[in-house]
């Protein structure tokens, strides 16, 4: 392997795991509070990929930078995460988390078939958001996308551990999942905390829309599932729950996957999940986090 | 005491033969014109898709654990069987000890595959373990994806149609019936007790990793005999079947059936496995329709619809003969 | 007790439910198919004429994935049926199940039930179905119950080896690898780099068929790549084609991820020819118009094509569906249902062993150009280059199995 081609898989790497990071960030905000998979998040960034599609003609038509539609994405978006967590999620929380999660299943099933029946199952390509040049460093295409998406991912990520740490609402959402019966009894509305959780989640969940749209500029109603799968992974390997190991997890992600491809293509997908299966069996709460014993 | 038990048995195999030969009696006369062998067909996947779902159930249910690589032991048993009868074919064998070897063989490569499995991912529970049972199934749909003699990615095709549906019947009247054995024996009550109180059955000295091990394997050896009925039905398969979408529609089935009942199993697989039948016109919203049902009976009857009810029909003929008793099967 | 109760009776609806079901699908199934034949002969103005009516089953991936296929497959099929029964010809065509084409939603547990559910109505022939996964466990059925089936989109060369009366309209993978490396040469391209994805036969086999034509045709294969049909992601293989110094790319695939490829490739720096089959059509072009230039694919017909009968197909077809869904996949239907009823013609009768024998061997002229269907039910057709101008697909020569013409 010439050094170029070393350094280009690295950009390669950075440039999918930067996506993987941003979509994990939302699975490990949501995982993190309320302690559900909520196997919907990968629709969610389809539904945000969708209302991308539509709203950036619209956008470029009234002479605005096709990015803005970000804004409309995130509308939609938590609001479509809000319905879903009232109409599906609330209803069967008490039920515990087989419910739960048979839930998120059935919402991941819905979302994507009701997108079916909307958009047509046609893949679509996304105009063009970002007109960044590619630029040439050391023999390697390093486009620049990938300097902003890791970007994007470093500010949401800062902005969100503000808002967790230093704001009413954050530490509410902090305690919610340690003691919920406690927060209850010190006037913590946890249907509200749980409800602000998904609309943020869902909120972060359009912006890796954007930057996924960037990169790979196609929506299909099945885009989520696989992606949201691979998220996952880099969450929990990062350490599921907490803000930056969602960035560290995704980034790792993305350059073991392209470093695999380089040399064993066909078992690419196996190696990441047996990433994950050694990472639970050896370290479940993830590189960041703390082990932490089963209460009894 | 014995002899109710074995008057129970006796009723339950009449039950079972009586509703083979309304079968047949359906069948035989073209009761349904054109559409028998449509029918038929229908009936044979509810055949193998209530082995897979009991099977799953046999997890999900009665150990409480949640797993969504059920498909992954499907192809592990689908594959084995395929190559074990191919190789056996054209040996002289009479095509129904074949299709008996062949899917033995599938159920036991499958359980041999539950082992492997079970070991480290049932030390995990919940959440991840679902999780982690899907990246197991991953991994095993990536070597048939991988394995020149699975055919490589492609397509495996002529394997013999064995899946008749009378065969299909008795042997799926059988693997329930183990299975429901299985539940109802001292192992089948450990596990139920591990489910109940994961802490205080080990306090109380049951080998939990062991209990829950086993189960899995049962679980995994009768959803790869499932896998070989698939198989040798379809007649060619590619490893994409075996996505997490099946796994998914497996574990959809126990839960709307109930976890913790073979009945509801049952029921909800032969309902839903032709559900997709039924709504054949509304084609396009078929899936839909299936994820609102599966949010609904969450929302109202999380346990599913059966809950943990079983189906007895030595009590029901004790109710219908007014004989006081309260012993079910 | 009241609960157990209510269980019961739930059971017993549900199951009860199941039988009427089955029965009042195949009832409302049997109706809907006589009662569309009538209206069908009365809208076509003359009233067919008993043993002159071929009844067709069609089965195409109406949802899941491939959803896009279905919905070409289904327009085309009924534009064919009615051009038909318009037309003066002798045979007409009914479609059963009431026009509508069954749906596998591209998945084999689904094939074998679509297909037995045609089989209530029994139809003297199958169309069917597009992808050879799903098409392989119909045709092992359709061999055993000796039913004609015209498979459409199936390029695996096992389907038609399956029994004698087992045909299809496109060609096999074999063929089609064998045309593009064909191509490559005469291009004069000497270092083709190939990525296919690895859970698909169509991918696979037009794979192998590359490479084993390629050593004869003097390309030198530097690199090949794996990918999924899921994957959106190819910067890794791209950059390993770029890496090698190779001049050509070949990307069998089906057309879902056909921009996503080609934009990694032309990101990556890569810009050499890249050629795909049949499955490229159709692929949306929208925003990459720059970078599908030097972009190349094999196909049954050009949509430029100015023979009459392309030009028929495309110009009636864009006027009543628009040309979202105009794809090879609407063709090799439209075509089908054409090949039926010239089989009818020729073996004299509509029933299936006379279509069977009118299908053998047969010389047919449609969109997919002038074709014979060979010993094994397999069309020897030639093979349209097409390349992209501007987005646009755009016809550049067509290559008959002997040689070149234009």
């Amino acid at each position: 392997m010439t050094f170029s081609l070393f350094f280009q898989s690295v950009i390669n790497g950075l440039n999918q795991g930067a996506i993987y990071a941003l979509i994990a960030l939302g699975y490990t905000m949501v995982y993190g509070i309320i302690r559900m998979i909520n196997f919907a998040h990968g629709d969610f960034i389809m539904i945000g990929a969708y209302t991308l599609f539509y709203t950036i003609p619209l956008m470029v038509n009234a002479g605005m930078p096709a990015w803005l539609s970000v804004l409309a994405a995130i509308i939609v978006c938590a609001l479509v995460g809000v319905v879903v967590e009232v109409v599906a999620y609330k209803p069967v929380r008490q039920a515990g988390s087989m419910s739960a999660l048979i839930t998120a299943l059935a919402m991941s099933l819905f979302l994507e078939n009701l997108a079916m029946v909307l958009f047509g199952a046609k893949p679509q390509n996304v105009q063009k958001i970002f007109d960044l040049p590619t630029i040439n460093v050391l023999g390697a295409a390093l486009p620049l996308n990938v300097v902003l998406t890791i970007f994007i991912g470093v500010i949401m990520m800062a902005g969100l551990q503000l808002f967790i740490k230093k704001t009413k609402m954050g530490k509410a959402m902090r305690s919610v999942p340690q003691d919920r019966d406690a927060s209850v009894l010190v006037g913590i509305n946890v249907n509200k905390v749980i409800t602000v959780t998904f609309a943020i989640g869902s909120a972060l969940a359009a912006v890796a829309a954007l930057m996924y749209c960037t990169k790979y500029p196609r929506v299909t109603n099945d885009m989520g599932s696989m992606m949201g799968l691979k998220a996952f992974i880099a969450a929990v390997l990062g350490g599921i729950g907490i803000i930056p190991g969602a960035m560290l997890g995704g980034i790792l992600v993305g350059l073991i996957e392209i470093f695999v491809k380089l040399f064993a293509p066909g078992w690419y997908e196996a190696i990441t999940y047996a990433i994950l299966i050694v990472i639970l069996l050896v370290k479940p709460s993830g590189i960041l986090g703390k082990n932490v014993g089963e209460k009894v | 005491m014995e002899k109710q038990i074995k008057r129970s048995y006796l009723l339950n195999v009449l039950g079972v033969l009586f509703v083979f030969l309304l079968f047949v009696l359906l069948f035989e006369n073209r009761v349904f014109g054109a559409s028998t062998q449509y029918i038929k067909g229908i009936c044979t996947t509810a055949c193998y898709t209530i082995i897979m779902v009991a099977s799953l159930n046999l997890v999900v249910g009665f150990m409480g654990e949640f797993s969504l690589g059920h498909a992954g032991f499907v192809s592990v048993g689908a594959y084995t069987s395929a190559i074990v009868s191919s190789a056996l074919a054209g040996k002289g064998l009479p095509d129904f000890f074949l299709f008996l070897v062949a899917l033995l063989a599938g159920g036991a490569a499958a359980g041999v595959t539950g082992i492997l499995v079970g070991i480290p991912a049932l030390r995990l529970r919940g959440d991840y373990l679902a999780i982690v049972t899907v990246a197991f199934a991953e991994i095993i749909r990536v070597c048939f994806c991988n394995f020149a003699i699975t055919g490589g990615g492609k397509t495996m095709s002529g394997i013999l149609k064995l899946s008749d549906f009378y065969w299909c019947y008795w042997i799926m009247a059988g693997c329930v019936a183990i299975m429901y054995m299985y539940v109802r024996s001292r192992f089948g009550r450990t596990v139920k007790a591990i489910r109940e109180d994961y802490i205080a059955a080990a306090a109380s000295g049951i080998n939990v990793t062991y209990y829950k091990v086993m189960t899995f394997t049962v679980a995994a050896f009768f959803a790869g005999v499932g896998g070989g009925i698939y198989a040798h039905y379809m007649t060619a398969m590619i490893p994409t079947n075996f996505n997490f979408m099946y796994s998914a529609e497996l574990l959809s089935e126990v839960i709307i059936g109930g976890t913790g009942s073979l009945t509801g199993s049952i029921i909800g697989a032969a309902f839903l496995s032709s559900l997709p039948e039924m709504t054949r016109q509304f084609s396009q919203y078929r899936m839909l329709v299936y994820s609102i049902i599966l949010v609904l009976v969450m929302i109202f009857k999380p346990g599913g619809i059966f809950g943990t009810w079983e189906f007895s029909l030595t009590r029901i003929i004790k109710r219908l003969f007014g004989t006081k008793g309260n012993g079910g099967v | 007790m009241k609960k157990r109760l209510f269980s019961l009776v739930l059971a017993a609806a549900m199951s009860a439910s199941l039988l009427a079901g089955c029965s009042s699908s195949a009832q409302q199934g049997a109706a809907g198919g006589s009662t569309s034949g009538d209206t069908k002969a009365a809208a076509s103005g003359a009233p067919a004429k008993e043993g002159k009516t071929i009844k067709v089953g069609v089965i195409a991936p109406l949802t899941g994935g491939s959803a896009i296929y279905g919905e070409g497959a289904q327009n085309a099929v009924t534009m064919a049926a009615e051009e038909i029964n318009k037309s003066d010809s002798e045979y007409k065509i009914e479609i059963v199940n009431g026009g509508k084409a069954e749906d596998d939603a591209s998945d084999a547990k689904q094939a074998i039930n679509a297909y037995n559910s045609l089989m209530k109505e029994s139809p003297d022939a199958v169309v069917g179905s597009f992808f050879s996964s799903v098409t392989l466990p119909i045709a092992e059925q359709a061999t055993k119950d000796n039913m004609l089936l015209l498979a459409t989109g199936a390029t695996n060369k096992d389907v038609t080896l399956k029994g004698p009366t087992i045909f299809r309209d496109c060609f096999i993978d074999p063929y089609q690898g064998k045309m593009a490396a064909q191509f490559a040469k005469e291009k004069g391209w000497k270092k083709a780099a190939i990525i296919y994805a690895k859970d698909d036969d169509y991918s696979n086999g037009l794979k192998d068929a590359f490479i084993e034509n390629a050593k004869e045709a003097g390309i030198e294969v530097v690199y090949t790549g794996e990918c999924t049909t899921k994957d959106t992601d190819f910067s890794s293989q791209t950059s390993q084609v770029v890496a090698k110094g190779a001049d050509f790319l070949f990307y069998p695939a089906f057309l879902d991820t056909v921009p996503l490829l080609v934009g990694a490739a032309r990101d990556a720096g890569f810009d050499g020819a890249i050629m795909g089959g049949d499955g490229w059509d159709g692929a949306d072009t929208k925003g990459f118009e720059d970078k599908f230039n030097n972009c190349y694919f094999t196909n049954h017909y050009s949509s430029e094509d100015t023979a009459p009968a392309v030009s028929n197909f495309v110009n009636k077809y864009t006027e009543k569906y628009g040309k979202e869904s105009l794809n090879a996949c609407a063709a090799l239907y439209y075509d089908a249902i054409y090949m039926l009823a010239e089989a009818a013609k020729n073996g004299g009768a509509s029933d299936t062993s006379s279509l069977v024998k009118g299908m053998t061997g047969m010389t047919f002229t449609g969109v997919g150009g002038t074709f014979t269907i060979d010993k094994n039910g397999d069309p020897e057709k030639s093979v349209a280059i097409n390349t992209f101008d501007n987005g646009k697909v755009k016809w550049l020569m067509t290559l008959s199995p002997e040689g070149t013409k234009k």
